[in-house]
């Protein structure tokens, strides 16, 4: 019995001494796909690094490897780069598993932040909450656990996306919200296209359990800078692309405001990103 | 790497004249692939062409030496005119590619000597918040240029007013269609 209570101390002391230095972000993305969630992991990523402050993409999505493409591991010439993404040797569940509970222990030493997108991975996260108990595991081990629900004006994804944030054990403390504009078909209009969801019982239910909610801005000239492979912060701050060109000024113009605007309305729920 | 300020000295080639296309088209594709070589081993930048075409003579159509963007432009036309595509512009300088040790030179701002004791702040007035986690200036002030100011939340007993707050999201939607 005392043994018990000896190791029940050790693990607490651990824990408080884990807690007692930076906290580092879990950012897990919820949701559908096609709804704008690798975009927004990446913002994730690129605000952070602009700040000075590391994050590691891990990959999940092996089949658009979207993340891996953006943060390249190994160079060209085999050099390894720093933080670059990490993905699953494959995408059995087991694999997977594996994978994020390595990462899951890397983070309690290396107290690096770090953003998951899973591709359909709800059956891994169902499995990983059972097994570990996620949400006290990185409380006991002081790691922000941020869940990211991506929503688009599809009824059907809100739903989906409410059946997971219902079972508790899987989410954090907290919970953002993310209204992409970005998604919604031509000719709609904004409030028209988010009226069911932000009229919807769920969703205020939601944000009275703690939940944020953002409005993920629609930005044009996201195809220019994807086509010139440069960052949103890059753009916006006027620096040369990899050809040594600007990209135009209309251009930079309309990604500052768009980040500005970002900034703005993530500014309550800032502690929770990496 | 070469030294990026030295000319690219490109062997001069006869231009055509095609039609309705001006000297940088006609440049482009009469070297169209040197220009690929050079853009794919990362030998050339938009610059340093564009100072290759101003050596050469070539002018744009207002008679001024060109310049990258609308040199890019030209460029991804005729490749795609040509069933080539444009060479990947790989990113060299993505925050991942940065080392990790890099900060930018930051100069700190004078401090003015404090003769008074900072008063206490009201609730919802306007206050700069605390310095960023990182080094350097906030996000906020980098894009807006602006030193970055948050209005204090005032005191809030009971519940989160959530419906004001999707009435205030409404209309923050109502004003982006209007």
């Amino acid at each position: 019995m005392d043994s018990h209570i000896q190791m029940a101390a050790e693990i607490e002391a651990t824990a408080d001494a884990a807690r007692a230095e930076t906290k580092p972000c879990l950012i897990i993305r919820e949701g559908r796909g096609r709804l704008g969630g690798t975009m927004f992991l990446d913002l994730l990523i690129q605000r952070a690094r602009e700040e000075g402050r590391r994050v590691k993409p891990l990959d999940g999505d092996l089949k658009s490897r979207t993340l891996t493409a953006i943060y390249p591991a190994v160079g060209i010439d085999g050099e390894a780069i720093g933080d670059g993404a990490s993905a699953p040797a494959s995408d059995d569940i087991v694999t997977l598993k594996d994978w994020i509970q390595g990462h899951l222990n890397d983070m309690t030493e290396d107290r690096v932040s770090r953003v998951l997108d899973l591709s359909g991975g709800d059956r891994v996260m169902q499995e990983l909450v059972l097994d570990l108990r996620l949400r006290s595991f990185c409380h006991d081990f002081g790691v922000g656990l941020t869940n990211v629900v991506m929503l688009g004006p599809d009824i059907e994804d809100f739903n989906h996306a409410m059946d997971r944030i219902r079972s508790e054990d899987s989410r954090g403390d907290r919970v953002i919200l993310v209204l992409n504009e970005g998604v919604i078909r031509q000719g709609q209009t904004t409030e028209g296209a988010f009226d069911a969801i932000m009229g919807h019982p769920d969703f205020k239910a939601t944000l009275r359990a703690g939940a944020r909610f953002v409005l993920l801005k629609r930005l044009s000239c996201m195809p220019v800078l994807r086509e010139r492979r440069i960052s949103f912060y890059d753009a916006a701050l006027g620096r040369l692309d990899r050809t040594g060109a600007k990209v135009p000024p209309t251009v930079q113009h309309m990604t500052k405001v768009w980040l500005a605007s970002f900034e703005q309305s993530v500014k309550p729920m800032a502690e929770w990103l990496p | 790497m070469s030294d990026q300020s030295t000319p690219l000295r490109i062997r001069k080639r006869r231009l055509i004249d095609y039609r309705n296309r001006g000297a940088i088209y006609s440049w482009l594709r009469a070297h169209h692939a040197r220009v690929k070589s050079l853009l794919e081993t990362g030998e050339a930048t938009w610059p340093r062409l564009c100072a290759e075409m101003e050596r050469h003579g070539v002018l744009d159509r207002m008679g001024a030496a060109p310049t990258p963007n609308p040199a890019i432009k030209v460029w991804r036309r005729l490749c795609e005119e040509m069933g080539d595509l444009p060479p990947v512009n790989r990113f060299k300088n993505y925050p991942s590619r940065i080392p990790k040790d890099w900060r930018p030179t930051v100069v700190e701002p004078p401090v003015p000597a404090q003769t008074t004791l900072p008063t206490p702040i009201a609730p919802g007035s306007l206050i700069r918040p605390p310095p960023p986690r990182g080094p350097g200036m906030s996000l906020m002030e980098k894009l807006t240029g602006q030193p970055d100011v948050i209005r204090t939340e005032p005191v809030q007993d009971g519940e989160r007013d959530v419906d004001a707050e999707i009435a205030e999201m409404r209309l923050v939607m109502r004003k982006r269609n209007a």
